[in-house]
């Protein structure tokens, strides 16, 4: 049970098919194979052993692919970072689960791997190619490389980090039992073949990406990478679907919509998609059911599961009631997962009840880097349910201050964290004013005297935080409301928000 | 209109609708994309009020991270799309003038 070897054995059954269309190049599972084979070689000569971590810091590209190939064939675990991610969040995730290597443009690399960094081993992603050569590998390298099952089921595949509530972001470590167990169910569920067209929308540190990648190669399919700076223009959005043929679409619901409105899809040639699958985020009822009636026959499905847990049930969209108001429910459990809904006191929820989301099963995460392993400990999701007559959980809302903006997972107390280390700021709330496609970051700040302006607090934020955690607008507070208990009240503060709206 | 003065007319836009109105610290090269001063939504407010100021309506081709990445690169792509066809681009496409020279000079050389 290796994920390494989902690429090789399609390589072996379709060696000419077409694997990746990458902005940078197409190649077939033969050259990915060749690619993924000598960047393993490269890599073996930089140290990396089996069980290390291999951070890779690049924008999306076949040689990318090849590169998280790469490691998982020496038995290491790759941990993709952002590219929008400014350098000294990178370092902090690289030093966090302390690398053996890095793959990124040679450029960026060499600036970033400084000081304590400064021994990390440093792969050019430009160097990667099906006939690059590393200088003279030192002997012991070769049996590493040759290993045939080089990692054991439970054995750390890929780190992800997400957001974390005190400005350290958490690194989710998956097995390689964790992340088949969702592939082989997902390859069934969405019935992907050889002549599948997959794309791929989400960046590689979001576990989307993981379908799209995974399941076109267990099929022998090709998976069509959207580029990084696409990803969010609606109208190159939809001629990137029209022109690649893209049958199996995944991706956020709010990509969908930004389509819809702005890139009018719903007008595009698209008759080769026959899937959609959303994730992330509910899907607002009153768009989807426009989806839903343009296209009858495409079959769509609501993928649920937060990163720890990857997708841990799901629902397949019939016809949408025009008198519906809510969203369409997240279904039933999926991946070989159990999960139950249970009171604050652990005792199970009835159907009506709101109750949280446990988790167990293969694909419950191995733990959080540096944390105690997960073992046998259903994981907790934060997310309030219920159920329907038919069985299948309605999310409900959170049960913390994690909130989705942009389509991403942020933990409000992350970006506080980095408003707060300005040194004009003497105190730091951030709501979440809006939803779905409209949900905006808005700060409350006290200080003394002149007020940074909010280009400034931009620019900070920049300094630490990925671009969609960039606070949108700025209030100005005396001090921040606090509840009984001495902690800020959030209630109050969306409160201002909506009578302002009202204004 | 020169570029100074898409420049000017864009920067006080986005003070005005994207900021909070304080203009310090915004000039030709503040980094628009990667602060998050224009995000992917609020772009579309941005190709809104070049096509209604300007009258230019900005293909997608030409909406990418190098052209929208500081109100000089947003300028001076208003400024190519604004001007007047010359007599070869009406034949020859934007980036092939190279290649109209170079058949030329192959001509003269044989």
């Amino acid at each position: 049970m290796n994920l390494a070897n989902v690429l090789r054995q399609t390589a072996h059954r379709f060696p000419t098919a077409t694997a990746v269309i990458g902005p940078d190049q197409s190649v077939s599972y033969a050259e990915l194979d060749a690619m993924a084979d000598a960047a393993a070689t490269a890599l073996a000569a930089l140290g990396v052993r089996r069980g290390d971590r291999v951070g890779i810091w690049s924008h999306k590209s076949a040689r990318t692919v090849a590169a998280m190939q790469a490691v998982l064939r020496i038995g290491a675990a790759y941990v993709p970072c952002d590219p929008l991610s400014p350098p000294l969040r990178v370092r902090g995730m690289l030093e966090d689960c302390r690398v053996k290597a890095l793959v990124a443009p040679e450029a960026c690399g060499k600036e970033l791997l400084t000081g304590e960094l400064s021994l990390i081993g440093l792969l050019p992603i430009e160097a990667i190619s099906p006939e690059m050569r590393t200088a003279a590998p030192p002997r012991e390298t070769v049996g590493i490389r040759a290993s045939a099952e080089p990692s054991a089921a439970d054995d750390l595949a890929y780190i992800l980090y997400t957001s974390g509530s005190t400005g350290r972001p958490k690194g989710v470590c998956i097995s390689h039992r964790n992340a088949l167990a969702f592939i082989e169910w997902a390859v069934t569920d969405v019935n992907a073949s050889s002549s599948d067209r997959f794309a791929n929308h989400a960046p590689f540190h979001f576990d989307l990406s993981v379908f799209d990648l995974y399941v076109a190669f267990s099929a022998g399919a090709a998976v069509a990478i959207v580029p990084e700076d696409t990803a969010y223009q609606p109208r190159r959005l939809v001629e990137f679907i029209e022109r690649h043929r893209v049958s199996v679409w995944y991706s956020v619901p709010s990509a969908l919509t930004l389509m819809m409105r702005q890139g009018e899809l719903l007008h595009a040639d698209v008759g080769s998609l026959r899937t959609v699958v959303f994730a992330g985020e509910p899907f607002p009822i009153k768009h989807l059911r426009e989806l839903r009636r343009h296209w009858p026959h495409v079959r769509m499905h609501n993928y649920y599961g937060p990163t720890e847990t990857n997708v841990c049930t799901a629902y397949e969209v019939g016809s949408i009631p025009v008198d519906q108001a809510h969203p369409v429910p997240i279904g039933k459990a999926a991946s070989g997962d159990r999960v139950r809904a249970v009171l604050p006191d652990g005792s199970e929820a009835r159907p009506d009840e709101l109750g949280e989301l446990l988790v167990s099963g293969p694909t419950v995460m191995l733990g959080y880097w540096g944390h105690p392993p997960q073992g046998d400990r259903p994981y907790a999701t934060g997310d309030l349910v219920k159920r329907d007559r038919d069985g299948n959980y309605v999310y409900c809302g959170r049960r913390d201050h994690m909130v989705k903006v942009r389509g991403h997972r942020v933990e409000l107390g992350d970006v506080e964290a980095t408003l707060t280390s300005h040194a004009r700021l003497r105190d730091v709330a951030v709501v979440v004013d809006g939803e779905g496609i409209e949900a905006r970051l808005v700060a409350f700040i006290v200080c003394d005297g002149e007020p940074p302006s909010l280009l400034e607090l931009k620019r900070h934020c920049a300094e630490h935080l990925p671009r969609y955690m960039i606070v949108d607008r700025v209030e100005r507070l005396r001090e921040l409301p606090r509840t009984r208990n001495g902690k800020v009240d959030r209630l109050s503060l969306s409160q201002i928000l909506t009578s302002q709206q009202r204004a | 209109m020169n570029t100074t003065e898409f420049a000017n007319q864009l920067k006080a836009f986005i003070v005005q609708e994207l900021l909070d109105g304080k203009e310090a610290g915004i000039d030709g090269s503040t980094p628009l994309l990667k602060w998050g001063v224009i995000d992917s939504l609020s772009l579309v407010k941005v190709l809104s009020f070049i096509d209604e100021r300007f009258g230019i309506d900005v293909p997608p081709a030409e909406v990418d991270a190098a052209n929208f990445e500081n109100l000089t690169a947003i300028a001076r792509l208003l400024t190519r799309l604004s001007a007047p066809p010359t007599k070869t681009s009406s034949f020859v496409r934007h980036g092939d003038e190279a290649q109209v020279d170079d058949a030329a000079g192959a001509e003269r050389r044989r």
